[in-house]
Parts: structure tokens; C-alpha cells; sequence
């Protein structure tokens, strides 16, 4: 017997008795009075008023057929109907040959008939609710308490059942995903949040009805349905996401990503994984919420497999190749030579030069970043000292922390013995933290970053504007600078009318007593902007694109004529 | 006063009535005493007169269900003997008979009870 089992016999359990027979009823009662707490209803009508206030403790009833005012039947009818009655398991009290069959087929779990005997009225209600509990605990374990959907586990168990039950049937795995549902969770508290999640089960518990198909909540916020194929994906998306809209989801958006019949032959969860592999591919598009695995994404797939198989072997043989960007801090007369950003790229011997946006991802997915990070920091380092010994200055250098390296406890470590290797000052590594990092694993990165700041290093919060700070947020945030997302620099040449934003995002930062980075300034007309509005630093292609460390020499050496000239 | 030698003496299988009241002779008795008041007879009787089967059906029925959970035989077999013909619904002449036979019966017992 389980722990839940031994938990409940330990529960002394409630019957109802219904009978409008005094004599009957007492003598039942009697019967069983010693093992359960016993209730008593004359008739029908009494009985259900009684279970709607009991309905959640009474493990069983006792049903009479025979009744005035309303019989057994028609009391098991409406228990029946009643989605808090329904399962509350019943035994219907008979005298010998009497309707026995027609009640079990009424719903009533068993019957017992009259005269009583002993030893059968207590063995057939001891089994009765043994069973009834019994199929409770499957019910636990095998849905999901919030939806009424399907677990994980028992839903690959049971999709496969269902295979077997259609076949022939050609079936469609979809993938469905709640953006920014963490953020709703914070905002609105996790009631409302559940609220939400009940109804998206809902939702996809419509969609299944009379359908060859069923569905589970995989993960917090992540639906899984396999259903018979259909074409009108899109129409099921709407329909779910006007769900969600009417129950007040605000910003919560519904992603889908299906891998249809066409890949029957995978085994079924690869199929849902290349249904989630659609469903991410479209994370943070807002313009596309529906996408489809299909051909170009497999080979996409292998593709970013290779990748990372292949890294390690890349880390060994120096494939890796670190480029600096210059930052110019535009206060002055002109613009000076302040640090640089550590910027990596993969230079593949068959593929060429691969973007940061294909393996940063993958790396960020498995892991492999921090080994990634690490071989950046040390790169930078070096380069740190090599300048600081050709030209006896200091240029810092920044470097991206992911998200993953805030959870390495040994990172502090890392970093300093990094430093130590090439005797730096704290002040020649700056930490480039993206904003997402701050907002989605709120405590424990605050945390993080603030023993690196008590530790002296300097911490810009990255892509800031991409993420969804609140200005609430951000006051309590450990940080040095905010380095500004470049989507704003490329909005800025699209609509002049937005300038003001600039101004916007300099005053936040002044309000927080920390300067700010531009990246992405391609224009002069754009450094003049920033300039105006009271911005200090500025990075971007109409200084320098990133460069590898000799050109970058030639960086450093024009500033320091400039100066000199100054 | 009632007791369990008088019911054997009518004619009760009080083993089995006992059996039912887990051999509680005190419970027992008090269930056999609440017969005392039991007017089903009469609605049977009544029913059959008025050739309301289903009436008479529901009297005999309710009446069965305690006789028999105490084990009250002489009643029982009386209200059996009607009970099952008019389950089925069947037109019969000798109902009048059939219910003046339980009304005896229960005559007998509820005298048997009062003392």
C-alpha cells in the first residue's frame, strides 16, 4: 500500500445513508456504525442537499430505490449530472431481483440487497471504496491538478495507446507555449497565473472534444496535444488564444509548433521534440505565433548538431576567434578611446565564418557557453595585458557573463584567477550582464552580481530596452551602466520622430546615477542625438566594427595621437 | 413486555434478526417495537381496495423491506405472498384476501409488541 493509500486508511471515512425506512436505516447504520461515521437522508432530495455540503468528504452512499419525494434513480440521475457528485462512488440498497441491472447501468458502483447479510454489506463497502480511492489516486498521478490534463508521463504512455486504438489514423503533435507567462505569474500572482493555465487547459480540452486526440501540461507554462491530423491548426490557435484574451491574459501570448503526419516514422516524443524545436524557433516573434517543423528546420537541426559536436574540438585548435569593438566616451571635445567590447566569432574550417546568433543559442542550451565565456575572459585578458604593456594604458574590456555563469558558484573565481594569470586590476574586465538575466532569474542573479560588484568589477546590464525591466525593478538592480539595445539605433534611422526615446533612456540612467552605452551608432547624426540628450559612451559601426587585435592596435594608437594633439 | 422468547414464539427467526443487529438484544427489540406504529398495512389494504396496484405495490414493498431485516416471518411470508404478483402488475381477484391475510399478520405482531 502506497503512502497515499496508508494516509487515507488512516481517515475514518463518511457514509450517507438514504432510506426513507426508519427501521432499514438504522439497522445499516448499526451495522457499519463502528468502522465509518455514518449520515442519514430520507429521501432523495435530502440527500443532495446534504452531499453538496459534503461532497468533498463523504467517501460513499447508501442508496435506497424505493422513495416519496424523489427515489434512487432519479437521485443517482442528477449525482450524476453533478460535476461535484459525479464521482462520489454509490450502492444501491435492493430487495432481491429488483432492477440490480438497470441501476449499475444508471452509474451506481455496486448494489446490496435487502435483507441485509453482514459480512456481504461490509465487505462490499470496504471494496467499494477501496476501488473508488484506488481510481482517485490514478486520477492524481496521472492529471494534472490545474488543466485536468494528462501528465507527461502518462501522456506518452497514453498517446501511444491511442496509436494502436486508430489505426491508420495519422496523427499531428503540437507544441503550445505561454510567453512571458513568468512575468504574468509575478505580476499578477500565481492564482492568477493558475487561473490562466485552467484556462488554457480548457481550451485545448475543447479542442479535443469528439476528436481522436488528447493533451497533458508538459511543464509550467508548456502544453503538449496529439491529435488526429488536421489543416486547421491556426483556427485552434485562435480559438485558444481567445480564450486566453477573455480571461484577461494581457500580454501573454500562445506560441504553437506542430510536426505533422508527414513524420509518422519518428518515435513519438522525437516527434514532439521537433514540434518544441518549431515552437522555439518563433520564441519572441510576435508577428508569427504558429510554425511547423518541416524540412528546412532539420536541416537546420543537423546542422547546429555538427555545431556542437564539433565544439570542443574548435575550443582546442583556437577556431575561436575574439574581435574588439571600441567604446568612445563622446563628453569631451572629441571622442576619446574608453574600452572595448570582447566580441567572439567562430572561424569553422569547413563552414567559414559562423554567426554568434546560430551557436551563442546553442550554446546557451546546452551549456558549453560557460566553457565558451571562460576561453573569451582569458582571450580579453590577455589582450588587456599585451596593450597595457605596448602601450602602457589600461583599456578595459567587456565581456559577456550569460545567464548560465550566474549559477556557477566558483564564477567569482574564475574571474579573479583569470585576472591573476595576467596581473589585471579588477577595473580591466567589465561585466556585460543581459537585462533578461536580471528579469527572468530575478533573485538569484541579483544576488550574483552584487557580490561581483562588492568584488569591484563593473557591471553594464545588456540590451537594455529589450527585456521588460520595470522602472520598479530597476532601482533595486546592481548596476554600473546601462548599455542600451541597439534595436533602438536602427528604430532611431527608420523614424526620426522616435529621438526622444534617447533623451528618455539617459534620464532613467541619470535618475539611477549610472551612465549609458549606446551600441549600434552607425550615424554621426545618431552620435549627435546622444551627445544632445546628455549620453556618454557610444559603440557602433560608425567608429569601428569589431576588429581583431592588430587592427585594433591602430585604434589605439590614433587615440593616443588625438590626445596627444589635445 | 416484548422479548426475544415471545418473537420466536410468533413465529420470527430471531436468530437470523438478531444476527442482523449484531446479537445486540436491546437494539433488537427496539427496532421490532418501532413496527408498532407501522401503518403500511393499512395502505396496502386501502390500495387493494381502490384497485391501486402500483399504491398497493409500494405499500407492500416499503412494509417487506423491515419484516424481513428483522426477520419477522409470519408478517413477512404474508406480505411476500402479495407483493410479488403485484411487482408484475398482474389482475388478480384475491388481493382483498392477500391483504387481509398481512393485516392479520401484523394485527398479531403489533399486539405481540404492545404487550
Amino acid at each position: 500500500m502506497n503512502t497515499s493509500l496508508s494516509g487515507m486508511a488512516d481517515r475514518r471515512r463518511q457514509l450517507l445513508i438514504v432510506d426513507d425506512d426508519p427501521i432499514s436505516r438504522a439497522i445499516l447504520g448499526n451495522l457499519i456504525g463502528e468502522s465509518y461515521d455514518v449520515a442519514y437522508a430520507e429521501n432523495g432530495c435530502e440527500a443532495l442537499a446534504w452531499l453538496e455540503r459534503a461532497s468533498r468528504t463523504v467517501s460513499l452512499v447508501l442508496l435506497d430505490l424505493m422513495m416519496p419525494v424523489m427515489d434512487g434513480v432519479e437521485t443517482l440521475r442528477r449525482m450524476k449530472e453533478s460535476e461535484a457528485l459525479r464521482k462520489i462512488p454509490v450502492i444501491v440498497l435492493t430487495s432481491e431481483g429488483e432492477a440490480e441491472a438497470e441501476t449499475l447501468r444508471s452509474g451506481a458502483t455496486d448494489f446490496i440487497t435487502k435483507p441485509y447479510k453482514e459480512e456481504i454489506v461490509r465487505a462490499r463497502i470496504a471494496r467499494t471504496i477501496e476501488l473508488a480511492e484506488d481510481r482517485q489516486i490514478i486520477q492524481t498521478v496521472e492529471t494534472d491538478s490545474l488543466t485536468g490534463l494528462y501528465s507527461k508521463d502518462f501522456f506518452f504512455e497514453y498517446a501511444g495507446a491511442l496509436v494502436e486504438a486508430h489505426p491508420g489514423v495519422q496523427m499531428d503533435a503540437l507544441v503550445l507555449d505561454l510567453d512571458r507567462f513568468h512575468l504574468y505569474n509575478e505580476m499578477r500572482g500565481r492564482d492568477a497565473g493558475n487561473r490562466l493555465l485552467a484556462v488554457m487547459g480548457e481550451g485545448i480540452r475543447r479542442e479535443l472534444a469528439g476528436k481522436v486526440g488528447i493533451g497533458c501540461r508538459c511543464q509550467a507554462d508548456t502544453f503538449y496535444v496529439y491529435m488526429a491530423h488536421t489543416e486547421a491548426h491556426a483556427s485552434i490557435l485562435e480559438r485558444i488564444s481567445a480564450c486566453l484574451a477573455e480571461a484577461g491574459s494581457g500580454n501573454v501570448h500562445v506560441r504553437m509548433g506542430v510536426c505533422t503526419r508527414t513524420d509518422m516514422t519518428k518515435d513519438l516524443e522525437g516527434r514532439f521534440d521537433r514540434a518544441k524545436a518549431a515552437c522555439s524557433r518563433i520564441r519572441g516573434d510576435y508577428l508569427h505565433s504558429l510554425a511547423y517543423y518541416d524540412d528546412s528546420q532539420y536541416e537546420h537541426d543537423i546542422h547546429a548538431q555538427r555545431l556542437i559536436n564539433e565544439t570542443q574540438e574548435a575550443l582546442r585548435t583556437g577556431q575561436f576567434k575574439v574581435y574588439y569593438q571600441p567604446k568612445y566616451d563622446i563628453t569631451g571635445s572629441r571622442a576619446a578611446l574608453r574600452s572595448a567590447e570582447a566580441l567572439v566569432r567562430w572561424q569553422h574550417p569547413e563552414f567559414g565564418m559562423v554567426s554568434p546568433g546560430l551557436f551563442i543559442p546553442l550554446f546557451e542550451d546546452n551549456g558549453m557557453i560557460r566553457e565558451l565565456d571562460s576561453y573569451v575572459w582569458r582571450s580579453a585578458a590577455r589582450q588587456v595585458a599585451q596593450w597595457r604593456e605596448r602601450y602602457g594604458r589600461l583599456i578595459p574590456v567587456s565581456v559577456n557573463v550569460s545567464r548560465i555563469d550566474l549559477f556557477d558558484e566558483g564564477l567569482l573565481e574564475r574571474l579573479n584567477g583569470i585576472r591573476a594569470e595576467n596581473e589585471l586590476p579588477v577595473e580591466a574586465l567589465i561585466l556585460e550582464i543581459t537585462e533578461s538575466a536580471y528579469t527572468e532569474d530575478t533573485e538569484q542573479a541579483i544576488a550574483v552580481i552584487a557580490s561581483l560588484r562588492a568584488a569591484g568589477y563593473r557591471i553594464e546590464m545588456d540590451d537594455f530596452g529589450s527585456g521588460y525591466s520595470s522602472l520598479n525593478m530597476l532601482l533595486h538592480m546592481p548596476v554600473d551602466a546601462l548599455k542600451i539595445d541597439g534595436a533602438f539605433m536602427r528604430s532611431l534611422s527608420a523614424h526620426k520622430k522616435d529621438t526622444w526615446l534617447i533623451g528618455t533612456l539617459v534620464d532613467i540612467a541619470r535618475h539611477l546615477n549610472v551612465p549609458t552605452v549606446f551600441e549600434g551608432v552607425e550615424e554621426e547624426q545618431q552620435v549627435q542625438l546622444i551627445r544632445e540628450a546628455g549620453g556618454q559612451i557610444v559603440q557602433g559601426y560608425y567608429f569601428s566594427r569589431p576588429l581583431p587585435p592588430e587592427p585594433f592596435d591602430q585604434i589605439i594608437e590614433k587615440d593616443m595621437e588625438e590626445a596627444a594633439l589635445c | 413486555m416484548l422479548s426475544v422468547d415471545a418473537l420466536r414464539a410468533y413465529g420470527a427467526d430471531t436468530a437470523e434478526g438478531l444476527a442482523r443487529c449484531l446479537n445486540n438484544e436491546g437494539f433488537y427489540l427496539k427496532m421490532v417495537g418501532m413496527m408498532a406504529g407501522d401503518t403500511h398495512a393499512d395502505a396496502l389494504t386501502q390500495a387493494v381496495a381502490d384497485g391501486d396496484l402500483k399504491a398497493a405495490f409500494e405499500a407492500a414493498h416499503a412494509l417487506k423491506g423491515s419484516l424481513a431485516n428483522l426477520a419477522l416471518k409470519p408478517a413477512l411470508d404474508a406480505v411476500t405472498d402479495i407483493l410479488e404478483p403485484l411487482r408484475r402488475r398482474e389482475e388478480r381477484t384475491d388481493y382483498p384476501e392477500m391483504a387481509e391475510k398481512v393485516r392479520e399478520e401484523m394485527d398479531r405482531l403489533q399486539a405481540l409488541i404492545r404487550g
